[in-house]
């Protein structure tokens, strides 16, 4: 099979990578991590890597997710924000699980910021909607419906004052 | 039944409730100057036949209120553009602001949790680079007593060899008993002469004299018999 490539390709799966709760701040502009193979107190931070900054990077593909090997003796994860200052998370000796929870409770959008998002997305994006903030302000604008009778008056027959008696047609106007 | 204050332009209705201890007011305004009346109200019969004629404004009139109204018409709105621009720019800094001092409020509150977290690290940290070093320094140690012990076991099986072979060479002549032994060597002959012969003679001795039927029997001890002197 073409598609299973690599070790573990279930990362490669959508329901792998859409993970939610991977969302960073919007001022976030670069997620480094630094660690070592082979060494048991990085195994948390290598863990995390290979399974999680594939979520991290499709989640947030304008933030600059890197990783380096090999140079430093305790693993690491530095954020850069768009302020310019930045933010060290020492992760020695913590599991893949501590280390996800710790960047989701610091670095993420909230649950309820997530549905926010969500339902401006959805209220923005559907071409269906009309009325304040959508492209179309009333019903009449959209094609299929009746005019707006502010500017063509309703017929006779959907006006209730001529439908339920308070007013008589003026048929001289018809002849 | 409720107090009524009237005014040219309308009325307020002041309504109380009595039944709540504490008194709660509530003002109810109608407007009576531009009132009209509700749509599903059908017209009233003096007003049906009303033929109402439109007298035409003259043309230089005409013209000059249609100019007033059309200059008028582009002031105001381009006031009301004018106004909606400079508001809509107040909005936006007014949010970036905002946006800006939530992002410090939130960025400070970050790092007050992240340096939290830090600390618990470090503190684990901390705790586990001294259990580690007992555990190597105990496991150095554990390696050292069973070195110790290996090389006692040594040292006592080699006293065993050097014991035994010390009682070994006891028996072993010295340099100084070497004469001495040389001369009991001499002294005492040993005498290979011995045989049986099928009828069971036996001939031993240098003189080869045959001592006649014998014990067959093989003697414990070697026979270290003297030079006999022929008789």
């Amino acid at each position: 099979m073409t598609f299973m490539k690599g070790v573990h390709p279930i990362r490669r799966t959508l329901q792998h990578l859409n993970n939610k709760r991977l969302v960073l701040k919007p001022f976030i502009q670069i997620f480094q991590v630094q660690y070592k193979n082979g060494v048991p107190s990085h195994r948390g931070a290598a863990d995390f890597a290979h399974w999680h900054l594939s979520q991290l990077q499709y989640k947030n593909p304008d933030v600059q997710v890197i990783t380096y090997r090999g140079l430093t003796p305790t693993p690491f994860i530095r954020v850069f924000f768009s302020s310019g200052r930045e933010l060290l998370m020492d992760v020695d000796r913590q599991t893949k699980d501590d280390i996800y929870n710790r960047v989701v409770t610091t670095l993420c959008k909230t649950e309820k910021e997530l549905e926010e998002a969500q339902k401006k997305s959805e209220v923005a994006e559907n071409p269906a909607h009309f009325g304040y903030g959508c492209k179309r302000h009333c019903i009449c604008e959209i094609p299929g419906q009746i005019p707006c009778p502010a500017v063509i008056p309703l017929p006779y027959h959907m006006r209730g004052r001529y439908r339920f008696g308070f007013a008589e047609v003026d048929e001289s106007k018809f002849l | 039944m409720f107090p009524i204050v009237e005014s040219s332009l309308g009325r307020l209705i002041i309504l109380s409730s009595k039944k709540r201890i504490r008194l709660q007011c509530y003002i109810g305004y109608q407007s009576i100057r531009n009132y009209k009346k509700p749509i599903w109200v059908p017209i009233a019969p003096s007003k049906m036949y009303k033929n109402i004629v439109e007298t035409p404004l003259p043309k230089m009139e005409l013209q000059e209120v249609t100019a007033l109204q059309e200059t008028y018409k582009l002031y105001s709105s381009s006031l009301w553009k004018f106004q909606d621009g400079i508001s809509r720019e107040h909005e936006a800094q007014m949010q970036k602001e905002a946006i800006q001092v939530s992002e410090e409020v939130e960025l400070e509150r970050i790092f007050k949790m992240n340096d939290a977290e830090n600390e618990k690290v470090k503190k684990i940290r901390e705790e586990s680079v001294i259990k580690e070093w007992e555990e190597v320094e105990a496991q150095i140690l554990a390696m050292r007593k069973g070195l110790e012990e290996e090389e006692l076991i040594r040292l006592e099986e080699t006293e065993k060899v050097i014991q035994s072979e010390l009682k070994r060479l006891e028996k072993v002549i010295k340099i100084e008993d070497l004469d001495e032994v040389i001369d009991k060597a001499m002294a005492a002959e040993w005498d290979y002469n011995f045989a049986i012969d099928k009828s069971g003679k036996i001939v031993q001795g240098r003189y080869n004299n045959s001592i006649g039927l014998a014990d067959l029997s093989i003697p414990k001890k070697p026979n270290i018999t003297p030079i006999q002197v022929a008789k």
